[in-house]
């Protein structure tokens, strides 16, 4: 499955002492955006702008995954 | 070409190094306004507020008459467990694709998904940043598209990896 693939992606690089670290709502924003990759339901969830929460994420080696085709093949 | 963008696209284009490419691969886009809601920082109030200035960024019309076509695609991917729901910022810059036959630009996978298991949406185009910059490599906007995605992966956080086969 190709949200599983990318979720994985989002698990594994994520800063996850930084993401502990940090208050509750901040903590499950991020989390919720690491399950579904969705930052505008994580930003409402934050209670943060869309771009607050993108400089959040960033913070948190969370990365926005867009698996491609691969047309080397 | 016209576009219409979605919020959160529009907001990590705004982090990129190159962002300049967009108004050579575009007319104009069309966004909704709460776009500006999201925008906070100063460097990104910049670029959109250059953008409306020179009238590359429209506000769209006719938001109204978009809400039947944003409830039958939000109804459709609240009921179809293949398609994640869509939220506001991602209906609206896909409804305006749908009205107007603008390409969208956005990377949330409900909209993806909607393109590619229904057919009435089949001929919609969605690019993500990723066919963007393939646009902007193909018109010599950029030079190498390998190193550009690299450059693109670290200014913005994302990651293109390749889907895995089988």
């Amino acid at each position: 499955m190709l949200e599983e693939f990318e979720r994985d992606i989002r698990r594994r690089e994520a800063d996850w002492s930084y993401i502990n670290s940090l208050p509750s709502k901040l903590r499950y924003a991020l989390i919720l955006y690491i399950e579904i990759g969705d930052e505008y339901k994580a930003s409402r969830l934050a209670g943060l702008s869309i771009e607050e929460f993108e400089d959040l994420r960033i913070k948190a080696r969370v990365p926005k995954v867009v698996a491609v085709e691969d047309e080397s093949k | 070409m016209i576009s219409s963008i979605d919020t959160c696209f529009l907001i990590d284009w705004c982090r990129y190094s190159k962002r300049g490419v967009l108004e050579k691969i575009f007319d104009y886009c069309f966004i909704v306004d709460d776009v500006l809601r999201e925008i906070k920082s100063d460097e990104s109030l910049a670029y959109v507020s250059s953008l409306l200035s020179k009238g590359f960024l429209v506000f769209y019309p006719f938001k109204s008459e978009l809400e039947p076509i944003v409830r039958r695609i939000i109804d459709l991917s609240v009921g179809d467990p293949r398609i994640r729901v869509l939220d506001p910022p991602e209906a609206y810059a896909f409804a305006i694709g749908i009205r107007e036959n603008t390409i969208v630009l956005t990377e949330n996978n409900g909209v993806l998904n909607l393109v590619r298991l229904y057919s009435e949406f089949s001929s919609i185009r969605v690019w993500r940043s990723f066919e963007l910059l393939r646009e902007a490599y193909k018109r010599g906007l950029i030079n190498n598209f390998e190193d550009e995605v690299k450059i693109y992966e670290r200014e913005t956080g994302h990651r293109f990896p390749k889907i895995p086969r089988g």
